[in-house]
Parts: C-alpha cells; sequence; structure tokens
C-alpha cells in the first residue's frame, strides 16, 4: 500500500499516470495512506418499483432496459442537501477524476464515521489498473433515520496498491478511453 | 341564476355583466388561469431543480404576474358596477372603458408572455450544465455585475442568440400591474436567456459561440463606456468618408437616376439608408467576432468556422432574403485571424506549433473566398474594420479579457494532461516533472524543495476554463483526440473512420473537464462550511 508521502510524490510527478483531481483542500483530503474522494453532483435515484418488474441474471438482455424504467437523474449543486431515507438506494459518483497507472490497483472505501450511521458507500470497492474516470458510489442507507448529504463532503476514501508483475491484457492506447 | 341588465339601468338584485363584457370578463379569466396552472405545474416539476435557478425565477415572476392579472380583471368588474351605480357614469361610457381595461391586460399578456412561456417549458438539458457555472461568472465580469443577483438560462432552441432581462421583457405589461407586484419583479433576479442550437447540445467547442453573444451584451449595455462610443464613431466616419462614393454606387445598382426627381431621390435616399443600416449590422457583428476572440481566445474562431461551415455560409448575397443580419462566414473568419494570432507564442513545443498551424490552415482556406457585396460597401467597412484595433476591441472585453498571457501560462500544462488522458481540470504546483525550467509551479533544477506542509497548503489552483477550451481545440485540430487506425483496414468514406464518435468523446471530455474546474472553484469558495459539514458526525 502506498504511503502518503508517496501518493504525493506521485501525483506531483505528472508522468507517473496516477492522478486524482481536483484535489480541492489537500491537507484536509490526503491522509496516511488514503486521499479523501467527495460526493459529486449527480445521482441516479432508484425508485421502488410497483410493477412486475425484477432483475433476472437469467434474462440478461432485460436487465439494463428495466433498471432505466425505475430510475431517476437528479442533479444538485455543490453544497446542496441530498437526503438519503432509510432503506433507499441511490448511485452516486466522485467529484474527483482518478487515473491509474498499470502498475497500481485501488480500493474505495466509505469513511467509517458514515458507517457508523449506516451508510454504505461502496459495495465495489476494488479499482483495476489503468482505470480512469469518475467513481462510482452504490450509496445505500441501512440505518433508521434519513441521512442527509452534501455535494463535495468527503464521503470515501481511496487507498493505493503496487500491482506486480506484467499487465495481463494489452491495453488501449489511452486517448481512446477518455470519457467527460 | 344572474340577470341581465334591462333597459337603461342595471339590474337591482344580482347583478351581471352585459352578454358581451360577460363574455370578455370569462374569457379573460379562463385564460389567466391556464396560465396561473401550467406555471404552478412548473413550480411543482422544477420545486427539486436547484440546477434551474433561472427557469425557477422566470416562473415564479409569471405566477406574480397572473395573479395580478386575474385581480385587476376582477377589480375592473367591480368598479364598472359600483361607478354605474354610483351614477359617475352612463352604463355605454361604463362598458366601453371596462372593455378597454380588460383589452389593456389582456393584449400585452397575449403578446409578451408567450416566448417566456416558451423559455419555461423548456429547460437546458443535461450537457449544457457545465457551461452555466463558467458563462455566468464570465457574463458578470463582462456586465460589471459581479456579487448582482442574476441567473443566466440556456434555452434550447434554433440558433444562437441572446435575450437581456426578464424586466426588459416585460415592459409593456408594466403599466397593467400593481406597484407591489412591479417592486416584487424588479427584486427577482435579473435574467440573461442565451439562446443555443438545440441539435448542437453535446458539443460543447461548438458553444464557444456564445462568447459572440456575450459581446453583443456588453455593447447593447454600453458598460464599457467610451470604447463602445468610439466603436460607434469609427463606423459613421467611414459612412462620411464613403457616403457620395456610395450613393453613386446604388444609384446605378438599383438604376436610379442621380439628381433625378424627388420620386427618385426618395427611393435613392432609401436604398441608401437600408444599405448603411446593413452594414451597420454587419459591423456590429465583426465588432463582436473580435470582441469574442478576446473574450475566449482562439477557440471562438474554431467554433465559428465549425459552427457554420457545414452549411456552406462562406459569401454573403447582397440582398439575400433571411440571411442579411451576419456577413459571410469567410470575411468574419478572415476578419477574426488577426485578433486570433495574438494568443500563437513563438515556441517549438507542441500545442504553440499546433495553434499556428491551425489558424495558417484556416488562412490557406478563407483566403480567396469573396463576398459577393457592392466594391463600395465593401470598402466602407473595411475602412472601419481597419480601425478596429486590438486595444480597442480589448478595452470592450477588458472586465473579462481573456488576456494571451494565460492561455501562455496554461496551455502546456493542459496539452500535457490530454496526452495522458487526465482532465486538465487543475494546476499543480510544485510540479516534479524535471524538464521545464523556471515554469510557475514547477520545481526547478537548483531551487530548493518546498516543504511537504507548504506543498499540501498551496496544492492547486483551478485551471481557466478558457484555456481548456482552448488548449482542447487545438488538441483536437492536432488530429490527437483520433483514435489510432489499423494499417491496411478498410475504410468507408475518405475520411478517418472513427472521427465523429471521437469528436462527440473529445467534446464528453472537454464538458467534463470544465465541470471538474466549476466544482473546484465553487467548492473552494465554500471550503470553511463544507469543513464544519465534514466534521459530522
Amino acid at each position: 500500500m502506498l504511503s502518503g508521502p508517496e501518493i504525493i510524490e506521485r501525483l506531483r510527478d505528472h508522468t507517473s499516470g496516477l492522478a486524482i483531481t481536483p484535489i480541492i483542500d489537500a491537507p484536509e483530503q490526503i491522509g496516511d495512506a488514503s486521499v479523501d474522494l467527495r460526493l459529486g453532483p449527480d445521482f441516479i435515484v432508484t425508485r421502488r418499483a410497483t410493477g412486475l418488474a425484477l432483475f433476472d441474471p437469467a434474462r440478461v438482455d432485460e436487465i439494463e432496459e428495466r433498471i432505466r424504467d425505475y430510475q431517476d437523474y437528479v442533479r444538485r449543486p455543490p453544497g446542496t442537501a441530498f437526503h438519503l431515507h432509510p432503506g433507499e438506494f441511490v448511485i452516486a459518483r466522485t467529484l474527483e477524476f482518478v487515473t491509474l497507472p498499470d502498475t497500481l490497483a485501488a480500493n474505495v472505501a466509505g469513511r467509517s464515521s458514515w458507517g457508523r450511521l449506516g451508510l454504505v458507500i461502496q459495495t465495489a470497492p476494488l479499482i483495476q489498473p489503468t482505470f480512469r474516470g469518475t467513481i462510482t458510489l452504490e450509496l445505500a442507507n441501512l440505518g433508521t433515520v434519513p441521512i442527509v448529504l452534501y455535494v463535495g463532503l468527503r464521503v470515501a476514501q481511496v487507498s493505493f496498491f503496487e500491482v506486480r508483475g506484467d499487465p495481463l491484457k494489452r491495453h488501449r492506447p489511452l486517448r481512446e478511453r477518455q470519457s467527460g | 341564476m344572474t340577470e341581465a341588465p334591462a333597459g337603461e339601468g342595471w339590474p337591482t338584485a344580482h347583478a351581471a355583466l352585459p352578454p358581451l363584457e360577460r363574455r370578455i370578463l370569462n374569457r379573460a379569466r379562463v385564460r389567466i388561469l391556464h396560465l396561473r396552472q401550467e406555471m404552478e405545474d412548473l413550480r411543482q416539476a422544477y420545486a427539486e431543480r436547484e440546477d434551474l435557478p433561472g427557469l425557477r425565477t422566470l416562473v415564479e415572476a409569471l405566477l406574480l404576474i397572473a395573479a395580478d392579472c386575474e385581480r385587476h380583471v376582477e377589480k375592473h368588474a367591480r368598479e364598472l358596477f359600483e361607478r354605474f351605480l354610483d351614477g359617475d357614469v352612463p352604463m355605454d361610457e361604463a362598458l366601453e372603458e371596462f372593455r378597454g381595461r380588460i383589452g389593456g391586460i389582456m393584449r400585452p399578456i397575449e403578446d409578451v408572455l408567450p416566448p417566456l412561456l416558451e423559455i419555461a417549458r423548456v429547460p437546458h438539458g443535461r450537457d449544457m450544465e457545465a457551461l452555466v457555472g463558467p458563462y455566468k461568472t464570465l457574463l458578470g465580469e463582462l456586465t460589471n455585475e459581479i456579487g448582482a443577483a442574476r441567473e443566466l438560462i440556456f434555452e434550447p432552441y434554433v440558433d444562437y442568440g441572446f435575450q437581456l432581462s426578464l424586466l426588459d421583457d416585460l415592459r409593456p405589461l408594466t403599466g397593467s400591474l400593481s406597484e407591489d407586484v412591479r417592486r416584487a419583479l424588479a427584486s427577482l433576479p435579473r435574467l440573461t436567456i442565451i439562446a443555443y442550437p438545440r441539435q448542437l447540445e453535446a458539443e460543447t467547442l461548438i458553444h464557444g459561440v456564445i462568447a459572440h453573444e456575450l459581446a453583443h451584451i456588453a455593447i447593447d449595455r454600453q458598460v464599457a463606456g467610451e470604447p463602445v462610443a468610439r466603436l460607434r464613431e469609427i463606423f459613421e466616419s467611414a459612412v462620411e468618408a464613403c457616403y457620395e462614393e456610395l450613393r453613386v454606387e446604388i444609384a446605378t445598382d438599383e438604376q436610379l437616376d442621380l439628381g433625378g426627381d424627388d420620386e427618385q431621390e426618395e427611393a435613392l435616399q432609401d436604398a441608401i439608408k437600408e444599405a448603411v443600416e446593413r452594414l451597420r449590422k454587419w459591423y456590429e457583428e465583426f465588432v463582436c467576432d473580435a470582441v469574442a476572440v478576446y473574450l475566449l481566445g482562439p477557440a471562438f474562431l474554431f467554433a465559428l468556422l465549425d459552427l457554420d461551415v457545414a452549411s456552406n455560409r462562406w459569401q454573403q448575397l447582397r440582398g439575400t432574403a433571411g440571411v442579411e443580419s451576419h456577413p459571410g462566414l469567410a470575411w468574419r473568419v478572415r476578419q477574426l485571424i488577426p485578433h486570433a494570432r495574438h494568443y500563437v507564442r513563438d515556441h517549438d513545443r507542441p500545442p504553440w506549433q499546433a495553434l499556428a498551424q491551425a489558424i495558417d490552415t484556416i488562412e490557406t482556406v478563407v483566403i480567396d473566398l469573396e463576398d459577393a457585396i457592392l466594391p463600395t460597401e465593401r470598402h466602407l467597412l473595411e475602412r472601419a474594420l481597419t480601425q478596429l484595433d486590438g486595444e480597442l476591441l480589448r478595452r470592450v472585453a477588458r472586465p473579462a479579457v481573456f488576456e494571451p498571457e494565460n492561455l501562455g501560462q496554461e496551455l502546456d500544462l493542459v496539452w500535457d494532461k490530454l496526452c495522458q488522458g487526465i482532465p486538465p481540470a487543475e494546476r499543480v504546483r510544485y510540479r516534479t516533472r524535471p524538464d521545464r525550467q523556471g515554469e510557475e509551479g514547477t520545481s526547478a533544477a537548483g531551487t530548493a524543495a518546498p516543504s511537504l506542509q507548504r506543498v499540501l497548503a498551496e496544492w492547486s489552483v483551478p485551471m481557466d476554463w478558457r484555456s481548456v477550451m482552448n488548449g482542447c481545440y487545438i488538441y483536437w485540430t492536432a488530429d490527437l483526440a483520433l483514435p489510432e487506425v489499423v494499417a491496411g483496414s478498410p475504410r468507408a468514406l475518405p475520411a478517418h473512420p472513427g472521427e465523429v464518435d471521437a469528436w462527440l468523446r473529445h467534446n464528453a471530455f472537454v464538458r467534463g473537464t470544465i465541470e471538474l474546474i466549476d466544482l473546484h472553484n465553487r467548492l473552494s469558495d465554500m471550503r470553511a462550511r463544507m469543513d464544519q459539514l465534514n466534521l459530522i458526525p
């Protein structure tokens, strides 16, 4: 696992392939072995199904279409509140755009302070080498009271690991994977 | 059940208006009810859309107006009845006054509100969201209203355009509104509505053309004072200098006799006036193009070209109906090239070479394209345009000017990040790349390394979004955003096979980057508040 100073060194060296951008408050965000990530402005809210919809992996073609039937896109400006009610599930993303070189993997986890309130931040925490993009967060309120989240809050943290040996697959050139 | 008035008098019980006036009253009330209901629906629909402050303001304003109009219509109906009973006026006179008053309320509603309703009904799409903050800031700087409440509405429409403020649009209505409603409207944030082509929503780079609309706003509001007066003076003196020549040429072109009878002379004067007015419009368009370059940089030139190039609007044919408001694209682009060159630097590094080459390429294309207008019209405009020096135009754009030095500081950084697929959203200070000597924020050889504490405290600053627009456009013109083509693979068209997809992907990348810059700026401003929130629990 990379230490805080090692992370800083790689972030400053922009030939390293590691980038987290923007880091708005570096002294607060960069820790001893991780970097805090903020809640971005976009949310996909899953509404409670009222029909006979179900997500059956055996009918995989239908899943994406059906998911969209029960999802709403919501956008909140920075600093504004988003209410997550008990039992509610929301897809969000980090504010920061992250790029990894082929020699680093990463792990994303919720900050423990939020976990104690019943907030689950991430259900698929491993990020593969050469990833680039904002990190998807799967937010769920497992507690019994609504949780108010604010766009821009530090809700997650990412830590980095060296990947030994050669990569398994040959990756496409970087510029093919640019996204906004 | 009500009774109709009998004979010359009003009914003594269950008063009712005569059939015509009753019809007028009912139709007016129903129309106002439709308006109120629609606004209530929109208010609900936008209740959670904190990203649409402009439209929410507009809906609130329209609700205020609808409620006030309803009050006025009902008040006039009551007054009519009371005045007649008091014996103040005969019935015929009272009814005529009533019809006039209701019409006076309803006509402006029907004239003024439909376009505003159209705007209120259709919010901008998700892809425009990233540009709201940056353009709002630019607009605020340009109109010297930093800190003043001003909302920007992006309106999906057929072409680019602008409207200045809600109150300006509502002026025909204000005479019929209550004083307290007028005050309430005046206290709402001021609105600027920028229209953009709906079908180009996702083409963020093309939206650089909005800088031209901002230039119009700056000139219309005369915020720049003396420079705008000077711009007008330049045109008027060119007209004066060329007037006789223009008169002869137009007379020949229109087959009118110089020194002919009054009718001929009047027709000639009208034709000259029409030509001068058209040239005045074109001159303002040229000026706004040039000011737009100083607001945005060479990206405006590229965007203008990409906006119109496919529809082959190179030439401006004199007298072509419907397209007279703007000069031809070739002339506009030719005029812009010298201004865009102010941003070029004599560096051998790739982005600077790419910028120079992008402009050179455009110049070779447009240099020979001509506009089919009269020689004196061209002469008159060129006489005026040659006096438009960069300094005068920069003075118009000054509060928000994008200095060539800004691009000079940031283009290399933008370029480096683009080459690595990293959004160039911030300038990380104290970078450790060793091959940049003496560049701001880098640790050049020989200088003492900053402490870790200082590195963290001064970590980064947001990039200027206009550097991103320029850097990304130049990167595109250098074909670097295109995917690699496998050698020997078949092509369906004589073009790069992935160019269309790559353009859309690149625009999405630009959009995402500008959004990150805007978030960085806004969250930095509210850092203290966010820190408090982060302490919880």
